[in-house]
């Protein structure tokens, strides 16, 4: 089903924008781009916070903004919610306050905002502090207060404004973890290649106010628009279970790793640090698998290969060792990493 | 902290400063030191004192309350407004701040006067009178002590992120209701800073209230306007109307502090 359906035009101050989208329900999609391209200016068109000036929007069917039928629905009769990068919690309020008062908003009667204000403030480990005032919380605390808000109505789209831009490490995987698996429709703008990859199921490039690549995020990490976007996503992830050394794939096959680790993992690792063999390569202890050349593409000076095997991965190879291993579509070579290339990131557990 | 020595004040300035010093300071002193002490409390509670304490604690009340309910609108206009005229706008809002109100309370005179070309309407449509009247000496406190209060809310309206009224309307909360649930509860600083000083200028406004609404005891004879009048009759009244004021002027910096006082 099409959630969102947006084909228009918009202006602010200087700068325009030409957005044409396609989410369908369920979907989290990964906005990527330049400083000043035009993310944000997205996320506030579907808002409703910058109106159209031609074209349309739907919204779960419904129009939202249409300037050549006069349809403009104002921000807060939309089904979105958009989350700002500040977070923007209300410091004149507590946390459970800042909470429920999307619910105040919609006129739900008190009894239903105490139920969901209690399940709420548990999911996001709030309950403590429910009566803190947001001067007092930390920047992880504070994130999850401006989430636990954004959700609280249930919107049919969430709109997130790097979420996870200003808290530490630790909290921001704990954001990430939680928006992966929330089933609303997501559009996110991020500034994290880990957290793209991890959150989202489609990437869009946005540069100089167009969406310029849109897709899922293997082909926009096989096939990239730009040097940039390349750049960006020059990064493989994947799931797994480690238990010290080795590390079970959820795809299957097993990872060594540098350092023991336990429990469920993400392991990411530079395209680049993927090295391509003819043969099955021994010497110095290394993850080697065989793998089938899925996707080509010339670059510059680099080709970026496609390789499915226990997982699916980008590697990047100069245009000597393309010629060198004469590689093409469906054959087979051996994949190597380095242990010590692997970046071994620990799920937080989610309760 | 110690005072660093190669940063220490220049012998000139510390005259100069000294000299701007005790020019503010040494009028109070010579207040203070005339005021008939033993006298105080009788004349406080002469009935003609209690009267004009009484009513500009009333007109100034109600001025102030005017202010708010006119002014926070228009102070948000011109903090949130992007059109062409909000410029011109803010100069004609912010004249009665640089205007001698005794200009003031004439143009008042000509406008809301018995003669004036909305006062005559008022009168012939409404019988309202206002000059004379408390609520004349109400009008005039208002005109001179709305431009406080305005620009109070617009640099505090200005001051304020948008992203928290952003946030709040994509949250369901319609343009109105965020203005009261989160534009109002975050500018309270300034919506205070704005009362008080609306208020206090109210307090001690004299020539447009004696140009606009005249000297009627008990009805416009606010605590200056009696103060002047009891400065010829008794020097010794005008003096404790004198030390009220000085009080009430400090009550109203202390309500202040750490806003315009004090802080760094």
């Amino acid at each position: 089903m099409k959630m969102l359906e947006l084909d228009g035009e918009a202006t602010l101050g200087s700068n325009s924008f030409k957005y044409a989208l396609n989410v369908n329900a369920g979907e989290h999609f990964v906005v990527i781009g330049q400083n000043g391209a035009g993310k944000s200016a997205l996320l506030r068109i579907l808002a409703g916070l910058l109106p159209l000036e031609k074209g349309s929007l739907k919204i779960g069917g419904q129009y939202m903004d249409n300037p050549s039928q006069k349809i403009y629905v104002p921000p807060h009769k939309r089904p979105t919610v958009l989350q700002l990068q500040s977070g923007a919690v209300f410091p004149h309020l507590n946390v459970a306050e800042n909470i429920a008062y999307p619910l105040k908003c919609l006129g739900v009667d008190s009894e239903t905002i105490e139920t969901k204000l209690l399940n709420s403030l548990e999911r996001f480990a709030l309950s403590e502090i429910e009566k803190r005032s947001p001067e007092t919380l930390s920047g992880g605390e504070l994130s999850r207060v401006a989430l636990a808000r954004s959700l609280i109505s249930e919107p049919d789209v969430l709109l997130l404004d790097e979420p996870t831009s200003s808290i530490d490490l630790e909290a921001s995987e704990w954001i990430s973890e939680y928006l992966k698996e929330l089933e609303t429709t997501l559009i996110l703008v991020s500034h994290d290649p880990i957290e793209a990859l991890l959150i989202g199921n489609k990437i869009m490039v946005i540069d100089d106010g167009k969406i310029i690549q849109k897709g899922t995020t293997s082909d926009v990490a096989s096939e990239p628009a730009s040097s940039w976007v390349a750049k960006f996503l020059n990064l493989n992830l994947l799931s797994a279970k480690a238990v010290g050394l080795s590390a079970e794939m959820d795809s299957g096959g097993i990872f060594r790793l540098a350092e023991p680790c336990y429990g469920p993992v993400h392991i990411t690792f530079s395209s680049s640090s993927i090295s391509l063999y003819l043969d099955a390569p021994d010497g110095s202890p290394r993850n080697v698998w065989e793998v089938v050349i899925k996707t080509l593409h010339t670059d510059g000076s680099v080709v970026r290969v496609g390789i499915a095997g226990p997982f699916e991965a980008t590697a990047i190879i100069t245009q000597e060792s393309l010629r060198h291993l004469d590689l093409r579509l469906g054959k087979k070579c051996w994949a190597a990493i380095k242990a010590n290339e692997l970046n071994v990131i620990p799920k937080k557990s989610l309760r | 902290m110690k005072a660093n020595k190669a940063l220490s004040t220049p012998i000139p300035i510390a005259i100069f400063g000294s000299f701007a010093t005790l020019l503010i300071l040494l009028p109070f002193i010579g207040l203070t030191q005339r005021t008939p002490w033993a006298s105080f409390f009788s004349i406080l509670t002469e009935d003609s004192v209690r009267s004009a304490i009484s009513l500009s604690l009333i007109v100034a009340s109600i001025s102030a309350f005017i202010c708010l309910i006119l002014g926070l609108p228009l102070g948000w206009i011109l903090a949130r407004s992007n059109r062409w005229w909000v410029r011109p706008l803010r100069a004609i809002v912010l004249l009665p701040m640089v205007l001698p109100p005794v200009a003031g309370g004439t143009a008042l005179l000509f406008a809301l006067g018995r003669r004036g070309f909305v006062g005559q309407k008022l009168d012939d449509w409404f019988s309202i009178t206002l000059p004379f009247t408390t609520a004349g000496a109400i009008v005039a406190a208002t005109f001179v002590s709305l431009p406080f209060f305005i620009l109070a809310i617009e640099s505090s309206i200005s001051d304020l992120d948008p992203d928290f009224e952003e946030s709040a309307m994509t949250l369901g909360s319609g343009p109105t209701r965020t203005f009261f649930t989160v534009t109002i509860p975050m500018i309270r600083i300034g919506l205070i800073t704005g009362i008080t000083l609306s208020w206090a200028r109210a307090l001690g406004e004299f020539g447009a209230t004696i140009t606009f609404a005249g000297d009627n005891p008990g009805r416009t004879r606010t605590l200056p306007l009696e103060l002047f009048v009891a400065l010829e009759s008794n020097p010794n009244r005008a003096i404790v109307l004198g030390m009220i004021m000085v009080t009430i002027s400090l009550g109203v910096l202390i309500t202040l502090r750490g806003r315009w006082v004090g802080q760094k």
